[in-house]
């Protein structure tokens, strides 16, 4: 039982101190984004496409037209060949008509709206089974040079586009970019299509820019963690349960401040789960790439090149490594 | 044995509580700023509709009554959504409130750089005194750009009169955000701007915030000057010349806007592409600028704008 | 007397035309939420709207439709900082009376709403 207790209290500091890394990067991240005004105005000619792959439900169209920012547009990815998509209905709601989509591969259809007021409006049909084109295809049909890609079900902030506008706006014309958040939903801006990651300026936004309806267990977790934690240590009578239970707790209050920190339109509850499961997205991913770096020294003499992993985080501890 | 126990009860119930402790105390206190910023506008708003100039009294009154804080985002959101005479009286309530002069300590006092650009940028913000002038035009001489470009925000709009002579003295490059935000304010501010000075002027920024209002305002005369600008040797004031031109839907057959679509990246001509598409160019009409591979994408976007009209 | 709706999801901008208009004879409601605007609407007849939530009118929701039924149409004046032609244009086709642009001059808000003929 101690050495359980022991083994428990080690992961638990090693848990700890990737919370506090993860408020380190969150910390460089707000550091270095926007703290001038926001612009509201369309500014130049920057717009922005959102990419959405296929929602289920017709609340992240919904969001995007609620956006303020003149000058963006909506592309649903969805396969209307189902006859429960949500989004049939809306194609006469919004006036949409079908439009030439010849030159491109895996669409079976493309509309577009003739009624100015839902310009913004693009619902696009791939089959269910070629959904890995489905981000190429959106980038071909926007209008816009800056993409930003979600996911699912993921619904955009509020005031998240004229938040990326002012970003993009930020940097010389000449600067191919990628944007993602560490907190929220999983989401990603690009601006400039260039084959080779390393070529791009990467940037860390400090908000979200979208949020997902999840479910509620980080946030059970978190709750009920120290509780279990201190019931075992009554009953087994091991102190090291205890020093377990306020590491746990002070990895928590970690988190919170994190979430007290953001200016969201959310609840700070809701903010704590989705900063939780993004810490746990984060952990996972230390540890993959744990066992990644281990690989490259091993084979670091045979010259052997092994690819940096295309997931969000290796941009924040690369970013994080040249600020700290 | 009990203090064991209550140790164990505080570490398992602490969390929970602080949870719901803060979740109480920010809804509390959102709600009570917004409530109080809104009846802050609404009180500075009454004021500045009264037949007589606000009395130094009534408005030492608002001072009583609300914070600092809630007065300057009140005063910055008022700013914000009018303009004309009344915004003197604004300007009066700034000065007896001495909001400006909160700022200016704070960026004084303050040691975190993003904290001083967001007290300029609030600073810029506000129809402030020109007593402040002086204050803020020794920032204009600090090396980073942020802090230079902001004092020059704030001076535009303090000094409205001398805002091209105060944009000329900056050294470093405008961003497409600091230009749209700097000629937002010389228009607020009713600074005297014209386009013909501006595009001619040697000063990259004053070219950039020239070409920013002639593409704003879709000035089609000044076209002459920005097929000039068009082959300028600073890449972005050429690529704003560019984008201009196709934004006023001028004539992109000349050779200066061949010699400025060459200079452009391959992400950079597919940008391109798409805009000449918004500004409703034909693809016979940018054929010469496009390569083949580029001539059959814009055809196959600009296709996919139109329906297939079967005709029987 | 003239009855005028202000309706903003913004409490901010709420309070902003509510002190401008302030000495001007009317009967005000300030509404927060679109619901509690089409609840508004129905209970009484409104000469005048004035909003800056031009996106209810562009999001398929028929909120036009809603707030003109049963014949009566009160004025509608949109507030954007949006400058664009099309948005002008897309609101003008939805039916929305007069487009104005942020910043606002205080003294020809006042005036035109003084202009606006009493219907009741």
């Amino acid at each position: 039982m101690q050495l359980t207790a022991i083994l428990l209290s080690i992961i638990a500091l090693v848990v700890f101190y990737f919370a506090i890394r993860f408020v380190m990067v969150w910390h460089c991240a707000h550091r270095d984004m926007l703290a001038a005004p926001m612009l509201r105005e369309g500014i130049g000619h920057i717009g922005i496409s959102v990419v959405v792959e296929y929602p289920t439900t017709t609340a992240p169209l919904l969001a995007i037209l609620e956006e303020e920012y003149p000058r963006c547009e909506a592309i649903i990815v969805t396969d209307l060949q189902q006859p429960s998509s949500p989004f049939i209905p809306l194609v006469q709601q919004f006036r949409l008509v079908k439009v030439n989509h010849s030159g491109m591969q895996n669409v079976c259809t493309l509309y577009r709206s003739r009624h100015r007021a839902f310009r913004r409006v693009v619902i696009v049909d791939i089959p269910l089974e070629n959904r890995q084109y489905a981000a190429e295809r959106g980038r071909e049909i926007a209008s816009y040079d800056t993409i930003l890609y979600l996911q699912g079900e993921s619904v955009i902030a509020r005031s998240a586009i004229t938040y990326c506008a002012n970003v993009v706006a930020l940097h010389s014309s000449a600067t191919d970019l990628v944007m993602e958040s560490i907190i929220g939903a999983p989401s990603r801006l690009e601006r400039g299509y260039v084959a080779d990651m390393e070529d791009k300026v990467t940037i860390v936004a400090d908000r979200p820019l979208a949020w997902n309806e999840e479910s509620s267990w980080p946030l059970i977790v978190a709750l009920l963690a120290p509780i279990l934690i201190v019931l075992a240590a009554h009953f087994t009578g091991e102190n090291l349960f205890s020093t377990l239970a306020i590491i746990v707790v002070l990895t928590l209050f970690t988190l919170l401040f994190l979430s007290s920190r953001l200016i969201v339109e959310k609840s700070l509850l809701v903010t704590l789960n989705t900063i939780l499961r993004n810490f746990y997205r984060y952990l996972v991913w230390k540890v993959k790439n744990f066992n990644y770096l281990y690989g490259v020294r091993m084979w670091k003499r045979s010259a052997i090149k092994l690819p940096l992993p295309r997931k969000s985080f290796a941009i924040r501890e690369r970013n994080n490594r040249k600020q700290l | 044995m009990m203090t064991i126990l209550n140790e164990k009860v505080v570490l398992a119930a602490v969390f929970p509580a602080v949870l719901a402790i803060t979740q109480v105390l920010f809804t509390t206190r959102k709600q009570y700023l917004t409530y109080a910023k809104a009846l802050c506008i609404k009180h500075i708003s009454c004021m500045l509709i009264l037949p007589q100039e606000p009395s130094d009294e009534q408005i030492r009154k608002l001072r009583l009554r609300f914070s600092t804080d809630t007065i300057l985002d009140a005063a910055i959101f008022v700013s914000q959504h009018i303009y004309g005479n009344m915004l003197y009286r604004l300007s009066s309530i700034v000065e007896v409130c001495e909001i400006d002069q909160y700022l200016l300590r704070s960026i004084g006092r303050s040691m975190s750089h993003r904290e001083r650009v967001k007290s300029l940028s609030k600073l810029s913000q506000l129809c402030s005194s020109t007593a402040i002038t002086e204050q803020s035009e020794v920032l204009l001489d600090k090396e980073e750009h942020s802090i230079r470009t902001y004092a020059t925000a704030a001076l535009v709009m303090a000094r409205p009169e001398r805002a091209i002579r105060y944009v000329a003295r900056l050294t470093h490059r405008l961003s497409l955000h600091n230009v749209a935000m700097l000629s937002q304010l010389m228009r607020r501010a009713g600074a005297p701007i014209a386009y013909t000075p501006l595009l001619a002027s040697q000063s990259q920024n004053l070219q950039l915030i020239g070409l920013y209002l002639c593409e704003h305002f879709s000035i089609i005369d000044a076209e002459p000057l920005m097929q000039k600008l068009c082959i300028a040797e600073d890449r972005e004031v050429s690529h704003a010349a560019l984008y201009a031109i196709c934004s006023i839907r001028g004539d992109i057959a000349t050779s200066q806007v061949d010699r400025a679509v060459m200079r452009l990246s391959s992400s950079q001509r597919d940008a391109l592409i798409r805009h000449l598409i918004n500004s409703c160019y034909s693809l016979r009409s940018c054929a010469h600028l496009l390569t083949y591979d580029e001539q059959k994408r814009f055809g196959e976007r600009l296709n996919s704008y139109k329906c297939q009209i079967l005709c029987n | 007397m003239r009855k005028i709706v202000i309706h903003s999801q913004n409490r901010d901008f709420g309070a902003l035309l509510r002190g401008l208009l302030a000495d001007i004879e009317a009967h005000f409601v300030v509404t927060t939420s679109r619901i509690e605007l089409l609840r508004v609407c129905k209970l009484s007849l409104y000469d005048l709207i004035l909003t800056d939530d031009l996106r209810m009118f562009m999001n398929g929701s028929d909120m036009m439709e809603q707030i003109r039924q049963g014949g009566f149409l009160p004025q509608i004046f949109v507030f954007s900082h949006d400058l664009s032609e099309e948005s002008a244009v897309a609101l003008l086709e939805v039916g929305v009376n007069q487009f104005l642009t942020l910043p606002i001059a205080p003294e020809k808000l006042r005036h035109k709403i003084n202009k606006i003929e009493y219907q009741q």
